[in-house]
């Protein structure tokens, strides 16, 4: 992650003049060979990490920031949770993958802003649906019954007595977030949603190199296999880390 | 007892209608008041106004919008999707690639059940033991993978760099074997997921104290596992299973181009390269409707595992 | 040949070095009902289960244990598969939640082999066609019944019973101490965990006392001490009557009064609605019918509706298990919300104060106010759990299980706590459990709650008289 976000400043050559001839394999100076023009392709994988990187860790943590709030408060109040069941029903019914297209599609040319926020929206209810879950079991015991026979109000709740608890399962959320969410924003680059030629772009490199695959494998591997370690590493460090988090058992009878 | 359970099982259904409804109207209106018209995509920036207006009418944009949207949901459920943005039938150009996508779909599907079925069965067998923790971590890597990464990385290792399985399928699935790849790639991080889902299920199950009881007489580790764990454990699985429609359907959008594949989601691909509004929301309305289905299923293996209750 | 149960020196301890059974000696031939007594938490069902192999989650076991010339926890997978499955059967408390809700009867009983399922329904006086019954259409007393039948149509060499009285009148417990004996006859042994002392005394050769063993100190109780007569009413509760979502009644009916300085008991089996009735009190119902008054005055049904200073006089002291403080807040922490909230304009300095003066009046001292929950043992965390409600100086606590979790010592010297506070301060108590000594011991007047009513109420010793009686 450290590598995609500081990558643009060691990229040795410029990511848009053409280097090489195309599908050129690796040789002197471009240890990756050349994609589909010629131009280099370990300086495109150092550059077109950065924008994937940010726009996935923005999906992750405004998704699951809000089910937090959302999940904490459908637990405590179950009318709100029957509501909150609904939309995640609905929206269940409509793949993120599919959702970004749509919009994307409603709204040509205007970058990544409206694959991000459709993610956001899509992702909310469903993670919403896996905090309320979690966040049930600590609605129903004696400190937050106190806190309510006490007449605490649903925020000093929700922020006080609830999230607290729920850090290990959040942490563990925002890593499958992150995945998801870097699933979702390269599928779309991928599709040449959101980032546009001639950028430099790990999943619009797959779509783009695809065609010389036969040529130089390591144009779409290398940018693959950057991003399955990208959704894998974050997704790894957020559950080790979770399972430190979690609050410590309180010892028994 | 039975008139209860039949009304519930019906409400059920009415719901899962009702949403679909709910997502087929979002879908509509989210094309139609978001900006790029179909008209002005579909037509060359120097068209004139009496072209505008003659096409706005053949595709029945003068009509007010409610009307358009009856006319259009009614179609939905008739067969009749209407035309595209370039005129034309959208339900010949889509029902004729939906059986090769839900091939692609339905078999990874499958695969993923019985494989995190068959996964989760040796973790439980032995919880907190070698087996179980490499299963659990191994999943956990699994489900981050994004499909187009592995479906590339499958196609230099397994077709350029092995040559023992074919990349391109090219037209429509002819062998068995061209499907195989595909369907390792769509299937693989749903595999990861559902072994979870399905780890964590039997674990619940595990604590129940009929489970407990099961265990303390002596039962055989297969008949737990077949009468206790997974009826019990039938309901989060299936809804999980659910889920992995979704992102399947989702992920074939992807591994549908990078395999040249000729289904549903090359016709996306295609619709969104053209803009074409009309078409897209066909997509939509039709993977709602695929996903709607199945939760149908779902619902019904939560009345049976529920027995009743 | 030795005994059928050698149990020599056995401890069952947690990781964290916390002993949940010590039983030093326990032997029982072959034809023997062994009774096993003692208060909760001195670990009767622990032993049970240790006898049939299985140990809590990272606990670990020292001394003898042999049943049936076998060392159960020590066991191989396969072997203990094995010996569960022929020489020894547990039939464990709520035996109902414990038979899988998708079999019928038949398969119940079949597949745990051994002889005629038929033959062990008649054993248990049920009738064959029961076998083609799912266990949802039985009624309690049958699926208890099936339960154990479940166990003897495997004809152990042992057989283990957790509470095996609980619930049944005492024409059903004759009858079940009959059919013991009748085993016991065949050639059996058993070995009975049991609260009710008559009876085991009645049917059992031997009874051991687990309590003797676990070093407890002899516990000082405060008699209750009469309440003044005339002492104004604290809390009247009238025909309350609260509504599950599904629309059935939890509790229907009830109305008692407390008043000042007095303690009420509420007893019941569980399910009976006692801690619906506590929630209802403390305003955490919703479709609540009927008045609670404090004062004389009506308060809302709901927490949220009443006022801060109606919400402070009643405070209720949930049940331990359940998690009474907040895992990732400080015991200071957690004392400082109620008193900030109400004195908003307290310096820290002064709230400091308070919450050292509250952790002395519940016996903690001062330097457990950086402390976390975890860090705490059960008896430390129920007085920080009073501490919390003594906060806002109520004049009502609804003190819910406060003793189901703490072994016998703590549960004694945290009812103690209570009575000093009963007394001291002339707080009006609501004492809900199922134990029913800590209600004989700490309270002067009691209702017994069955199925959502009031079925007795009276003086603390009438109701439980009748109680024990079977009525």
């Amino acid at each position: 992650m450290a590598l995609a976000v500081a990558g643009p400043w060691f990229a040795p050559h410029d990511i848009t003049a053409p280097r090489t001839a195309p599908y050129a394999s690796p040789g002197p100076g471009t240890p990756l060979g050349g994609d589909q023009i010629g131009r280099d392709v370990l300086s495109r994988v150092l550059v077109g990490g950065r924008d994937l990187v940010l726009a996935s860790l923005v999906v992750a943590a405004a998704v699951t920031g809000t089910a937090a709030v959302l999940g904490a408060a459908a637990a405590l109040r179950p009318r709100f949770g029957a509501v909150l069941d609904r939309v995640a029903d609905t929206v269940i019914l409509l793949p993120a993958v599919l959702g970004v297209l749509v919009v994307g599609l409603s709204v040509p040319g205007s970058g990544r802003l409206p694959v991000v926020v459709t993610a956001v929206v899509l992702g909310i209810p469903f993670a919403a649906r896996v905090t309320a879950a979690a966040a049930a079991p600590i609605a129903a015991t004696g400190y937050v019954e106190t806190a309510q026979a006490a007449g605490e109000s649903l925020f000093s709740l929700v922020w006080r007595e609830i999230l607290p608890n729920l850090r290990a399962t959040l942490l563990t959320l925002l890593g499958l977030r992150f995945a998801a969410a870097v699933g979702v924003v390269a599928t779309a680059g991928f599709l040449q949603i959101g980032a546009q030629p001639p950028a430099a772009d790990w999943a619009l490199m797959i779509g783009e190199n695809s065609d010389g695959v036969l040529l130089n494998p390591l144009a779409v591997l290398v940018p693959s296999a950057a991003i399955a370690l990208l959704a894998v590493g974050v997704n790894l460090a957020c559950d080790i880390a979770a399972a430190r988090w979690r609050p410590k058992a309180v010892r028994g009878r | 007892m039975i008139p209860h359970r039949t009304t519930r099982v019906l409400g059920q259904l009415t719901r899962r209608v009702v949403t679909l409804v709910a997502l087929l109207a979002i879908t509509f209106f989210a094309v139609e008041v978001l900006p790029g018209d179909a008209v002005v995509s579909s037509l060359s920036q120097d068209a004139s106004d009496a072209e505008f207006a003659a096409r706005r009418a053949a595709l029945g944009l003068d009509q007010p919008v409610l009307a358009r949207f009856w006319h259009w949901i009614a179609g939905v459920f008739s067969g009749d999707l209407g035309t595209t943005a370039r005129g034309q039938h959208i339900a010949d150009l889509v029902l004729g690639r939906l059986p090769q996508t839900m091939l692609l779909g339905g078999t990874a599907l499958v695969v993923t059940v019985l494989a995190a079925l068959a996964l989760g069965s040796l973790c439980v067998l032995r919880p907190g033991g070698r087996a179980d923790r490499a299963i659990a971590g191994t999943a956990m890597v699994a489900l981050a993978l994004p499909e187009f990464a592995v479906a590339t990385a499958l196609v230099v290792v397994f077709a350029i760099w092995l040559r023992v399985l074919p990349a391109a399928t090219g037209t429509a699935a002819t062998s068995p074997v061209a499907l195989v790849l595909p369907v390792i790639a769509l299937a693989l991080p749903q595999i990861g997921w559902n072994t979870r889902v399905v780890r964590a299920a039997f674990g619940e199950q595990l604590g129940t104290p009929h489970v407990d009881a099961a265990v303390l007489d002596g039962l055989s580790r297969r008949r737990i596992l077949t009468h206790y764990l997974l009826p019990g454990a039938a309901p989060t699985i299936a809804a999980a299973a659910a889920t992995s429609v979704g992102m399947v359907l989702g992920g074939a959008v992807t591994i549908e181009a990078i395999f040249n594949f000729p289904g549903l989601g090359s016709v996306l691909i295609d619709a969104v390269q053209h803009r074409d509004a009309p078409l897209v929301a066909a997509v939509v309305a039709l993977t709602g409707a695929l996903i709607t289905v199945v939760l149908i299923g779902c619902d019904a293996v939560r009345a049976w595992a529920g027995g009743g209750r | 040949m030795t005994d059928a149960v050698v149990v020599q020196d056995f401890t069952v301890t947690t990781a964290g070095g916390q002993a949940l059974v010590r039983c030093p000696r326990l032997l029982a031939g072959r034809g023997r009902v062994i009774g096993l007594v003692g208060s909760s938490g001195s670990g009767k069902t622990t032993l049970l289960r240790a006898m049939a192999g299985a140990l809590p989650p990272e606990a670990s076991a020292r001394g003898t244990l042999t049943v049936a010339d076998t060392a159960p926890v020590e066991l191989a997978e396969r072997a203990l598969r094995e010996f569960r499955r022929h020489r020894v059967a547990y039939v464990g408390q709520d035996p109902a939640s414990r038979l899988n809700p998708r079999l019928r009867v038949g398969a119940l009983l079949a597949e745990v082999g051994g002889g005629s399922g038929a033959q062990a329904l008649a054993d248990v006086e049920l009738p064959e066609t029961l076998l083609r019954k799912r266990i949802r259409q039985l009624s309690g007393g049958q699926q208890r019944r099936v339960a154990l039948a479940r166990a003897l149509v495997r004809d152990p060499a042992v057989l283990l019973l957790d509470e095996p009285t609980a619930g049944l009148d005492a024409g059903l417990r004759d009858r079940l101490g009959d059919l013991v004996r009748g085993k016991a006859r065949g050639g059996a042994t058993v070995v009975i965990a049991c609260h009710d002392h008559d009876w085991i005394d009645r049917i059992a050769d031997e009874v051991v006392d687990l309590d003797g063993s676990l070093d407890a100190a002899a516990e000082t109780r405060t008699p209750p001490s009469p309440t003044a007569s005339g002492a104004p009413i604290v809390l009247r509760v009238d025909s309350l009557s609260v509504r599950a979502d599904t629309g059935a009644n939890l509790v229907t009916d009830i109305g008692f009064t407390v008043s000042r300085g007095e303690a009420v008991g509420i007893v019941g089996r569980s399910g009976a609605g006692k801690t619906t009735l506590a929630r209802a009190v403390a305003g955490l119902t919703g479709r609540t019918t009927g008045r609670i008054s404090l004062h004389g005055t009506e308060l809302p049904s709901r927490a949220r509706r009443r006022d801060r200073g109606q919400l402070g006089r009643i405070q209720l002291v949930p049940q331990d298990p359940l998690g009474t403080l907040n895992p990732s807040r400080t015991v200071g922490a957690t004392l400082r919300r109620p008193l900030r909230l109400r004195d908003r304009a307290a310096s820290r300095g002064a709230l400091d104060a308070r919450i050292e003066a509250l952790l002395e009046t519940v016996g903690l001292p001062p330097d457990f106010a950086v402390r976390y929950p975890h860090e705490l043992s059960g008896g430390q965390r129920q007085r920080v759990s009073l501490a919390r409600s003594l906060a806002t100086e109520p004049d009502l606590l609804v003190c819910d299980e406060i003793t189901s979790a703490l072994d016998p010592v703590s549960s004694a010297s945290i009812m103690a706590l209570v009575d000093r506070l009963r007394a001291e301060r002339g707080l009006a108590v609501l004492v809900i459990s199922h134990e029913l000594e800590v209600v004989a011991a700490h309270t002067t007047t009691a209702l017994h709650l069955d199925g959502g009513r009031v079925v007795a109420h009276g003086a603390t010793k009438d109701v439980l008289a009748e109680l024990r009686s079977g009525g």
